[in-house]
């Protein structure tokens, strides 16, 4: 019981990265980009490479996450000065498609550099052992995961809510225009907020590749099952994303342990649910004008 | 807002005139003969073509038809989708389930289009109270919940898919060659073509167009917006349900590829290619883009790549397709001769 929480409560926490990006360049910008999905895996990908075949020390494998959330954040960055910046100005449509072609060409590129087959790499040796606690097995590394998510949440939290740069982003998210014309650069800001939800992105390929098997497709899964957690949330609500993310992971646990023939379902059953009684979400607020 | 809003057409009312001395023209003929210039065109084609490009001729034609069933959602009513492969696939495999059944060939499109058409009311419903961005999440995860299916439910068959989908016959005509079954084919989606041409000209294709420009401005005119949304996606899931089963006689076997994500996306490159504002634009998207595919990229590995790099140029330099291009390449040659 308790270990099919915390199980569901790790398998939650990368969601939740994933996920928080997403909502949060959308929250800010308006843009529901649809790369983030192959954002996520080039951060997983690039961790395999670094680490390759070796049993990583605690230092490489730090080095392997950090570069794999950079490396991602510089790409969204790229994405948004060359792309998505042209499109502001056009409707939802075009934006969409645009980042689907641009989750193409990211999976493309990432077929042509690692191939197509699925690469594994291991965990550095002191977090892959398991602990009792409370009369249940636990993986270690997925209380480290644990403890990495609510670091995460507690940081965009402060960011958003507390410090002056949360302020300005906070500003844009609400009236762009305004922001403008009271002197914010918003044209940086969005920047940075696409730069910063990337990084999530990123961040979360590289924490889960110890877990899974990293392939180009990968992708895929993730960014439905991300969507997915956004939608419960609600749109633009990155607490909302926190909460969605975790109430996914545990039902999906639980789902594992005694229904096994729900697992990969469950996300979807909760959509379902959650779209017919809150259609805006769980912590969506219902603005008006978007019809 | 930013959605090019078209001039609108020339209406051309049936019945008797109600200005004096001015005579009504009695019926719009374009549901009629645009299918048959369609039709002749593929035909001639089709005949002239070496075998190999007929077998691609003859899957195009049928991704015609469901482009331009997705066509009804992202150009008519700016109704946005990502799982619209879910309801082709959908027909595709209740064609493929009842293959032992001794029905003729039009009996099994007619299944597979109610069962998909039913499968559509279902998720129209469900999506009705729900903002565009939304709604296009929602079908994304139903076509993925579909996908999934197909290897969860043992009848489905996983990833073998389901093989030996019989033709049949047609008064008499065996339409196990490939002559034959290009007729049978070709003058059903002639014929469906035809009809949704004329749903598209009509007062209800009309009000479709003023939900997609302005949907609010179309409630305050007494539009009812949310039943004709519904109309609108159902229409379209039938329509593609109709081209899945089709597509199930042509090919003889059903995979699980015909529902993923990747193939609801290139339906909307298909449609995006051709140009989705205009009733013949989906369909000659598809067409081309599957021989660029067949011919161009489809071997090589990095398809993918190409087909994200093909997206992001016509979304960036020709957002109204190819259809859009000719016209304004025909506007500016209309506009040079009358310099001169």
């Amino acid at each position: 019981m308790i270990s099919t929480l915390i199980s569901g409560v790790a398998y939650g926490v990368p969601l939740f990265l994933v996920a928080s990006g997403l909502t949060l360049i959308y929250g800010v910008i308006g843009v529901l980009n649809f790369a983030h999905g192959s954002f996520f895996v080039i951060g997983a990908l690039l961790a395999t490479t670094i680490i390759g075949s070796s049993l990583p020390t605690v230092v490489t494998f730090i080095i392997a996450v950090l570069a794999g959330a950079a490396a991602v954040a510089a790409l969204g960055i790229v994405t948004e000065s060359t792309v998505v910046r042209r499109l502001y100005r056009r409707d939802h449509i075009t934006m969409l498609l645009a980042t689907f072609a641009i989750l193409l060409i990211v999976e493309g590129a990432a077929e042509m550099i690692w191939g197509n087959s699925p690469r594994s790499i291991s965990k550095p040796e002191i977090v892959s052992g398991s602990v009792r606690l409370l009369g249940a097995t636990i993986p270690v590394y997925d209380i480290l995961l644990v403890v990495i998510g609510a670091l995460v949440a507690v940081g965009l939290f402060v960011l958003i809510n507390k410090s002056s740069f949360g302020r300005s982003v906070r500003a844009v998210a609400q009236d762009a225009a305004m922001g403008e014309a009271v002197g914010l650069n918003t044209k940086r800001i969005m920047l940075l907020v696409f730069g910063l939800g990337s990084a999530l992105a990123g961040l979360a390929g590289a924490l889960i590749a110890p877990n899974v098997s990293v392939s180009p497709s990968l992708g895929h899964a993730f960014m439905l099952q991300s969507f997915a957690i956004v939608i419960i949330g609600g749109l633009g609500s990155v607490t909302g994303s926190l909460v969605a993310a975790l109430l996914v992971g545990v039902a999906e646990a639980f789902a594992v342990a005694y229904a096994p023939y729900l697992t990969g379902f469950t996300f979807y059953i909760l959509v379902a649910v959650v779209l017919l009684v809150r259609p805006r979400g769980l912590l969506g607020s219902a603005k008006l004008g978007r019809a | 807002m930013s959605t090019p809003v078209r001039p609108a057409s020339r209406r051309i009312t049936a019945g008797p005139s109600i200005l004096q001395g001015v005579p009504a023209t009695r019926f719009d003929l374009r549901p009629v003969y645009e299918p048959l210039i369609f039709l002749a065109l593929t035909s001639v084609a089709y005949f002239v073509m070496p075998a190999n490009m007929q077998y691609i001729l003859s899957v195009a034609v049928i991704y015609a038809l469901l482009a331009t069933s997705l066509g009804v959602l992202f150009g008519w009513t700016g109704t946005y989708t990502f799982g619209h492969a879910a309801f082709f696939g959908m027909g595709a495999y209740t064609t493929a389930l009842l293959k032992d059944q001794a029905w003729g060939p039009l009996a099994f499109l007619g299944v597979s289009a109610v069962v998909a058409a039913v499968g559509s009311i279902l998720i129209g419903l469900i999506g009705q109270r729900l903002a565009k961005v939304e709604f296009a999440m929602l079908t994304m995860i139903v076509g993925q919940i579909a996908y999934l299916l197909t290897f969860r439910v043992p009848v489905l068959q996983g990833d073998n898919g389901i093989y030996g989908i019989p033709r049949g016959e047609i008064f008499g005509v065996d339409l196990t060659l490939p002559t034959s079954f290009w007729w049978y084919s070709i003058i059903v989606i002639a014929v469906v073509m035809g009809i949704l041409r004329r749903i598209h000209l009509s007062s209800f294709g009309e009000s479709l167009n003023a939900v997609r420009d302005d949907p609010v401005k179309a409630a305050a005119i007494g539009i009812p917006v949310k039943s004709l949304r519904l109309a609108a996606f159902t229409l379209a899931g039938m329509i593609a349900g109709l081209a899945g089963g089709l597509f199930a006689q042509q090919g003889s076997i059903v995979t699980p590829t015909t529902l993923s994500f990747t193939f609801s996306g290139q339906i909307i490159i298909m449609a995006l290619l051709g140009g989705m504002m205009r009733f013949w634009g989906p369909a000659v998207g598809a067409i081309l883009f599957q021989f660029i595919n067949a011919l161009v990229f489809g071997n090589s590995p990095n398809g993918t790549l190409v087909l994200g790099a093909i997206l992001l140029a016509v979304v960036l330099l020709f957002p109204s397709g190819v259809l859009g291009v000719l016209s304004k390449v025909r506007d500016l040659a209309a506009n040079a001769r009358r310099r001169r």
